[in-house]
Order: C-alpha cells, then structure tokens, then sequence
C-alpha cells in the first residue's frame, strides 16, 4: 500500500489557495520528487505532511495512519529545511543527537554516540562534530541538517530544497552522495526541488506542481517525453521546448498540421483528435532541432540571430518565418549573425498541445514495457 | 584647543555626578567627628564601626545604644525584588512568546495595557489596594509587596523578552517537535535557550526598578517587610543615629544594584528604553 | 495520555490509530496563545479592579473617618478640584518641575552624548561610568544629596561656599526647595537621556556625514539640518519618557521635604498622598489622581503608537 497519502488537501493563506485539491501516492520506498517553480506550494505540501500547518480540508495518511490530526511528534515525520534550521546552541554532535534524545524514545549513551557517528560519517562530517553550527561552512551544515533527519528511523523523510543554498559545484557532488544516501536508507523519501536537472536525476517518481495543483506525476521518462500538457513540457530542458503556433487542417481524410514555420506534417490515423480547423502550440525541443536536410521534406531555412558557445554544447537563436528558435548544436561550429541556414527535424520529435487546455494531444511518445504507469496525474 | 576645552568640560561635568557618589562612600568610612569638621577633609583614615554598627544591629550613640536592625531591611529588599522578579518571569515569559508567536484577538490591546502600568501614577492602585489588602491581610507581607511589585516588573518581562522571541525562527521550534519533542518541551530546550540574554537583560531591569521601589513599599507594607529605600529614610529622619551610619546604610542600599549595573552595562540601553532602541 | 515516539514499525502505529480520540493538534494550537498569557493576563486584571475603586472613589463622598457615609456625588470633586485654588498651584508646581527638570537633563544630556561620542581614552574610561547615578533609587538619591547639603558639614555646601552661598538653603526653603529636587532630578536621570541618544549616535550611518564633509559644511550647519534630525527619535523617546515620570513624581520630593515647605512642593501625586494619608479624603485623593492618570496616559498613548513606528524602523531599516 502507499506509504503516504494525500487526499483532497487544500490549504489557503488569505485569498491565496497554495495546496489546491491535491491528491497524491507516495509508494513504499520510493524517492519520489516534488518539482515546481517557486510559489508552487512545494514547501506547503511538505509542511502539510509534517504537521507544520493544518490543511483547511483533506486528509494526510502515513501508513496505514490518518495523520493530519496529530501533532508533529506523533507523526514519526524525518525533514530537513531549506534553511537548515540547526540548533544554533548546540554542536553539531548535539544538534545530530537530538531527535534521539527525545522523551519516549529510550537509547542508552552508548547507542545515541553510534548512531550520531554513523550518521556523520556517511556524510562526511565527522570532523566538525565538535563545532557549533555557526562556525561551519554551508555545505557541512546542510550536511549536519541531512545527519540530523537519517540518524533516527522514520516513516517518510521529507527534504525541502537540500541543495538550493549550495555551491553549483559541490551540487552535482552533493546529488551523488544523496542517491548513494537514498539507497543506504532505503525508505520512503519526498524531495522538493526547482531544479529540474535534480528532478530528473534523482527521482523514482516526479511531480509537477504549480498553484498548488499537480499536472503530472510519471517517471523521469515519462514527464520528460511524455508531458502531460504545456507547463510539464516546458518545465523541463535547457533552453525551453520551442513553442508555435500551428493549425490542424484536413486533407484527403486526414489531418494534416501546418507549422508557422512552414513545415506540413501528416498525422497517424488511429488517433483520436480535435477536428480540423483547430489551433494548436507546436513544441520542438532545441535538442531535436538539427542543421542540414534530413530527406523527409520538412526542412526550413532561418536566419541566424545569436549564438552561444557554452562549452559542452551551443545554442543558437534563429528565426523562421517570424518565429524565434533556440537550437542546440555542436559547440565548436560558428555562425555569422545574418547568414542563413538550413534547420530540420525528425517528424516523431512533433509535440501537439491544444490550445485551450494545454494539454498534450499526441499519444505518449514513449510507453514504457515494464507495467507503463499513465502519465496523467488523478486530478 | 577644542579637544581640550572638550575634556574639561567632560571631567568637570562627570565630577558632578560622581563626587556625590563618592562622598558618601567615603563619609560611610568616617567618624561623627571627621563628618562634623568642616572644611570637609578629603583625606582621613577610613573607620569600620558605622558598618559594624549596622550590622550588628547595635549603635552606640551619645544616649546608650539603639537597637537597629537595617540588615533585616536589606533582606526584606532582597526578598521581595527576587520574588517579584521570579514572579513576573514564570508568567512572562509564556506571555511573551505567545505575544511574539501568535497573532489573537487583543492582543495588542493588552500588550499596550500592560505597558500603560509603566507610566501610570502608583497611587491610583496604591490606595484602593491598601484597602483591599488590609480587609485581605496581605497588608504588610511580603507576597502583598511581590504580587503589587508585578505592576512594575511583568511589563519589562513581557515587552523585552517578546522582542526577542520575534528573533528566533519559528522553524527552529518545528524542527524540535518534529525530531519527537512536545511544544512545551520543544519550548523548553530550544526557545528558551536562544533567549536567555533577553531573559538576563529584563530580569536585570526588571531587579533594579524593584529594588529601587519607595512608594509601593511606603504604602503597602510596614517595619516587618520594609525595603532600604523607605527603611533609610525613617533611618535619617530618626534621632540620635549618627551621621557616619545613615552614610552607611546609604551606601549598602545601592552597593548591589551599583555592582549589577558595572557587570551588565551592555543590556542596560535595550531595556531602558524597552526594546525600542537596540542597545 | 501517552504520546509516544512511533517507531518504524508500523503495527504500533495501528495501535494509536485506535486509542481513544485525543484533541487534534489542530484544536490544541488555537487554545495555545490563550493559555500562554493567562497568568499575565490574570496578574493584570487583578489591577484593574482597584483602578475601578479610584474611579468610584472619586464619584462618591468617601472620607475614611466616616467610612458608614458614602454618598455618591458625581462629579463634584472634580469640581471641587477644578475650583479649587491650590489645584492650580498643584498644577504650577507639577508643570515647573517638569518642565526645568526636562529641558535640563536633555540639554546636558546632549552635551554628554556628543561628548561622549569620540573615541580617547579619557571617553573609554567615563563611557561605563555614566550609568551609576541612574541606578540610584530615586528617594536614596534624593537622601544621599540631602546629606551632603546639610548646612553644618555638608562637602556641597563647601562647594557653593565658592560662589558665596556657604548657606545656601536647598531644601529648607520654599525659594529653593524646586531647584534642590529638581537638582536630584537631573542627577540621576541625565544620564538616562545621554545614554540613549549615545546609543543613537553610535548608530547612525556614516555616509551622510561624509559626504557633508566633503561639500563643506559647517559643524553648526551639519549638526541642524542632519545629526539633529536623525536623532529626533531617540530624542523625542528619551523626553516622552522623562516628561511621563516627572509628571507623577514622587519618591525625590517625599525624601527631601515631604512636599514641604509648607507646600511649595506638592505635585499631583505627593498632594493625592497628602489628600488620602493625612486628611483622609480619599475621593478628592482619587479625583486627583485620575486627572493626573488622564494626562499621562493620553502622552503615553502618543508615544507609544510614535514609539511602535520607531521601533520597526529602528530595528529592520
């Protein structure tokens, strides 16, 4: 059964609804990531399972639990807070020994001292134990905050932004030593993040989440090739999935879409779809874009606009036909502002969005052999 | 030029307010006949009997000896000012957090209540309460003195020690109860540790205004609870005490509150002024 | 009710599941704040009651040797009191020492901050030392200076032998007594308004200064049209203050002179004493003492809500 369960929460500040009717799953021992910008109710959620505030309706289960009627030290709730939040007064070691110091959870010296250490060498600490938090640096005292929350058991553990504080260096570091830690753990975890490279490495499962609702809860596969509607589709991906306009016209008995770019494709019977006629956002990724001819008709030509070196890759910024593109494309080619050239792209690599709903009309792109869990979140 | 004149002036002002200071100290130490010469003698050799006198409860004057018993003034002082702090400190400090933490109805309005105490006349609730605390029997008692003393303590607990309650974050207190700790144990080793120089800065205040109290203590209590402030003064107005010995008690009635303000002279500009003015 | 830590095994948490129904967390927050403050609140409501009985008090005709006859009289004693030629002079004198001891303390009081403000070794050695006069209770000060301004010995009085007034007659005299409490007064309290506007000195930013500096402005120029202005709030909090506790003054003019000579130095409150302890006419004491209470409470009204802005703006801008 699901380890944790989110029913119809919501919760308002003001006229604000940041958790709007959320339902949600949370499988047993899964590493499942809540994505979504800023303001999303990211942190609401997770404040919701904590008991940090009350929901205004809707219920929280933990287990086999209804918790959202507890206080937090009944919940048996493991987190760790964006800002750390560590006892200021108390040293690392301290600060560490402290969820196992608590009234009705009966460790002798002995056992807290193991525990605490084991904790602070899987993270690496070991050597500040002695420090008060004040005098350590950003990255241990996240570190102290991530001891802190695995040293005792608990029945989720929620980490809200680990890594937004720290260094974009020793970030990609850091999102090793958390799956390496995850693993260790073996529980069931819930990751807040707004960075969607961390959403895609580091989660079983992921949930997109903006205002408080949830647009799709799929697999990193899923979520990236298979939005669910415009907002998934965007959310992910350096630079943006390219947007256009388009509309579905009919031709010989099938549906044809017509790009602003120019570019004509047939669409696959068997579909069911809008009728003819309707507007639609066309979506290219900059990765699918390519330069050259691929032979299939659709390519087009655009005037370079900017390009940008970026080491690994380039991306370069073109327009065709009054619609701007970014295109990724290999680091060492170099492009005269003004000249032309000539861009192309795979026919499976279309993505259709209804203009109305935003959501995704093409099938999922991908499916998935090993039992496919439906890309729609229950909403 | 400037910087000179500056330092004149500066020495010559603080003369002022010293001398004073010194004087009586140095008089506490003096005979009736060094105290009686005048041009007074700025150099003499100090002498320990007015203290002695006052200490051992017996004067020798030119009328055979008084009995006298200041020490037990002293103690009175220092029941009643740690009682009432102590007081003021168990039932404001919840108070303050709960004005600092939670936003509810009257509120503000009794925050502002609680400050008007502060600066309004004493005898408006001296006098009826000396009716009530005579037909009660607390007239003269010492838990007569602590419970009206709260007037003057409770509001420096409250307002100074809410201010820094704001200054924790709340977060820190969730991460207690969610590592397994009740609110009032979360409270308890984690709110209340990160206040304590609050806590210091308002006690401290909270002493010196209860010490330095006259008219609650001229009102509401008698010989048996009397303080220093209203002891010395019958002690002046008395005859036959000696001028050596008034000098002394003088001295001993501000001697603590003088040593508490050298130690603690960083909180004293934030709690003077009640938190408005970070010291 | 046992509360205990869940483990991870899950079984025990069925066991909860089933207890008997405890009050939610939710339910318990809300009672939380009201609990917290009971105490306080009760500390403080205690005293409203005997504010009730001035009130009463002072509409009735309540006399303490008669205490069987207590008519209700309105507001005649505050008629009384308004009429009453000595209330007036309760009035002056309540004014005038006010008035003299504020504007004293805060001209010196400035003097003392600025001077205080530069950094020497004579300003680090005096800096700590400006406190002690304020830790001075009030009527033990006002003993200390009645002992040094005694006519036969007192070192004051050789002082003022300098300047010819060897018998000068602080308190004795009705022509003196003001300035002798009001002497105490600024004695101790000086040092209560140049701490603060220190304080506030010290955090002032620099940069305006500065630049004043560099466009050549003068010391008096600079000190009008900037540090002055700057240092209205610590300066308006510091008088708001002083002005509140010389209005009802008490213990200094108690300690000298017990209102005396004769009553040359009767203030609101050393007049309500006389009212109720001497001639035991407490509704006239009341009626008095309410009048001052109006006063006071409508400054401290003002300063507070000024107070409140100051306070947000000192502390986060």
């Amino acid at each position: 059964m699901p380890r944790v369960r989110l029913e119809h929460l919501v919760k308002s500040y003001g006229r604000v609804r940041a958790v709007d009717d959320l339902c949600l799953e949370v499988e047993d021992r899964e590493f499942f990531v809540l994505y979504g910008p800023s303001g999303a109710g990211k942190t609401t959620t997770l404040k919701l399972i904590a008991g940090a505030e009350h929901p205004d309706s809707g219920e929280v289960h933990i287990g086999d639990r209804r918790v959202d009627l507890l206080e937090p030290d009944a919940r048996n709730v493991a987190m760790t807070f964006e800002s750390y939040s560590l006892y200021p007064h108390y040293s690392v070691y301290d600060n560490i020994a402290f969820p196992l110091r608590a009234p009705g959870r009966r460790m002798s010296r002995a056992e807290i001292d193991e525990r605490v250490r084991w904790a602070a060498r899987l993270l690496g600490i070991e050597h500040v134990l002695g420090h008060k938090p004040a005098e350590i640096s950003q990255g241990q005292k996240q570190r102290t905050a991530l001891a802190r929350a695995i040293v005792r058991p608990a029945d989720v553990y929620l980490f809200d932004e680990p890594l937004s504080h720290v260094d974009a260096k020793v970030r990609h570091y850091m999102r090793g030593e958390l799956h390496r830690m995850s693993t260790m753990l073996n529980n069931t975890i819930i990751y807040v993040t707004h960075d969607y490279v961390e959403a895609l490495s580091l989660g079983d499962r992921v949930g997109v989440l903006d205002h408080g609702r949830l647009h799709q809860v799929g697999t990193p596969r899923e979520v990236y090739y298979a939005p669910r509607d415009l907002f998934v589709a965007l959310s992910f991906g350096q630079p943006e999935m390219n947007i256009l306009e388009g509309t579905l016209t009919a031709a010989g008995g099938r549906l044809r879409v017509e790009t602003a770019l120019g570019t004509t494709h047939q669409l696959a019977t068997g579909e069911p779809l809008p009728t003819a006629g309707t507007e639609v956002w066309v979506g290219l990724r900059p990765q699918d874009l390519q330069l050259g001819d691929l032979g299939a008709g659709t390519a087009f030509e655009a005037e370079v606009l900017v390009f940008e070196p970026l080491g690994t890759h380039g991306v370069l910024r073109a327009r065709a036909n009054g619609q701007v593109l970014n295109v990724l494309v290999p680091p060492n080619a170099s492009f005269e502002p003004g000249s032309r050239v000539l861009l192309d792209y795979p026919e499976d690599a279309l993505y259709l969005f209804d203009r109305e709903s935003q959501l995704n009309i093409l099938h999922p792109r991908i499916t998935t052999p090993q039992g496919a869990r439906d890309g729609g979140a229950k909403a | 030029m400037r910087k000179w004149l500056a330092h004149l002036v500066l020495i010559a002002i603080y003369l002022f307010f010293l001398l004073p200071l010194y004087w009586v100290v140095a008089m506490s130490f003096m005979t009736n006949q060094q105290i009686l010469t005048y041009p007074p003698q700025f150099a003499f050799s100090p002498t320990l009997a007015n203290y002695k006198a006052l200490v051992l409860g017996q004067l020798g004057g030119g009328v055979g000896t008084l009995q006298v018993d200041y020490l037990h003034n002293f103690v009175n002082s220092l029941i009643v000012s740690c009682g009432a702090v102590g007081l003021s400190l168990v039932a404001g400090i919840p108070a303050a957090y709960a004005l600092a933490r939670f936003r509810f109805r009257g509120a503000d309005n009794w925050a502002f209540t609680l400050l008007s105490f502060r600066f309004a006349p004493a005898l408006l609730i001296l006098i009826p309460l000396l009716q009530i605390y005579q037909s009660v029997g607390l007239y003269n008692t010492y838990w007569g003195l602590i419970l009206a003393y709260q007037l003057i303590t409770l509001p420096f607990i409250v307002w100074i020690v809410r201010g820094y309650f704001e200054d924790v974050s709340p977060e820190l207190e969730f991460a207690a109860r969610l590592d397994g700790y009740g609110w009032w144990r979360s409270f308890w080793h984690v709110s209340l540790p990160l206040v304590k120089p609050g806590v210091a800065a308002a006690a401290l205040l909270a002493f010196i205004y209860a010490w330095n109290n006259f008219i609650f203590a001229l009102v509401l209590g008698s010989s048996d609870v009397q303080p220093v402030t209203v002891a010395t003064l019958s002690f002046m107005t008395a005859s036959g005490i000696q001028y050596g010995v008034i000098a002394a008690a003088l001295v001993i009635s501000v001697v603590p509150i003088l040593l508490l303000a050298v130690y603690a002279q960083r909180f004293l500009v934030r709690g003077l002024s009640m938190g408005a003015i970070k010291g | 009710m046992a509360r205990r830590v869940a483990t991870t095994n899950l079984q025990e948490g069925v066991a909860v599941a089933a207890a008997p129904p405890t009050p939610t967390a939710a339910a318990r927050a809300r009672w939380r704040p009201y609990l917290l403050v009971a105490p306080s609140i009760v500390l403080t409501i205690w005293v409203l009651y005997p504010f009730a009985q001035s009130v009463w008090y002072s509409l009735h005709h309540y006399v303490l040797s008669q205490p069987w006859s207590r008519p209700f009289v309105g507001l005649r004693n505050y008629q009384k009191i308004f009429t009453d030629p000595d209330f007036l002079h309760t009035v002056a004198v309540t004014l005038e020492y006010t008035l003299l001891a504020v504007a004293i303390e805060l001209l010196l009081g400035m003097l003392l901050a600025f001077l205080l403000n530069r950094d020497s070794l004579l300003t680090k050695i005096l800096r700590p030392l400006l406190i002690l006069p304020l830790m001075v209770a009030p009527a033990i000060g006002s003993l200390i200076w009645k002992l040094e301004t005694n006519p036969q010995f007192g070192f004051v009085n050789f002082f003022m032998s300098f300047i010819g007034q060897r018998y000068f007659p602080w308190g004795s005299s009705p022509r003196t007594a003001l300035l002798t409490v009001v002497l105490v007064d600024v004695w101790i309290f000086t040092p209560f308004i140049a701490l603060l506007l220190l304080a506030g000195l010290r955090s002032l930013p620099q940069q305006p200064f500065e630049a004043a500096r560099l466009d050549g402005a003068g010391a008096w120029f600079t000190f009008r049209t900037l540090t002055l202005p700057m240092l209205m709030p610590y300066i308006l909090i510091a008088v708001m203050f002083r002005i509140l506790d010389s209005l009802q003054q008490f213990d200094i003019i108690y300690a000298m002179t017990q209102g005396g000579p004769g009553d040359t130095l009767m203030t609101f409150q050393l007049r309500a004493y006389l009212e109720a302890f001497t001639f035991l006419r407490l509704s006239e004491s009341a009626a008095l003492i309410l009048v001052l209470w109006v006063i006071t409470y409508a400054i401290s009204y003002v300063m507070v809500r000024y107070w409140n802005r100051a306070r947000a703006h000192l502390r986060g801008a």
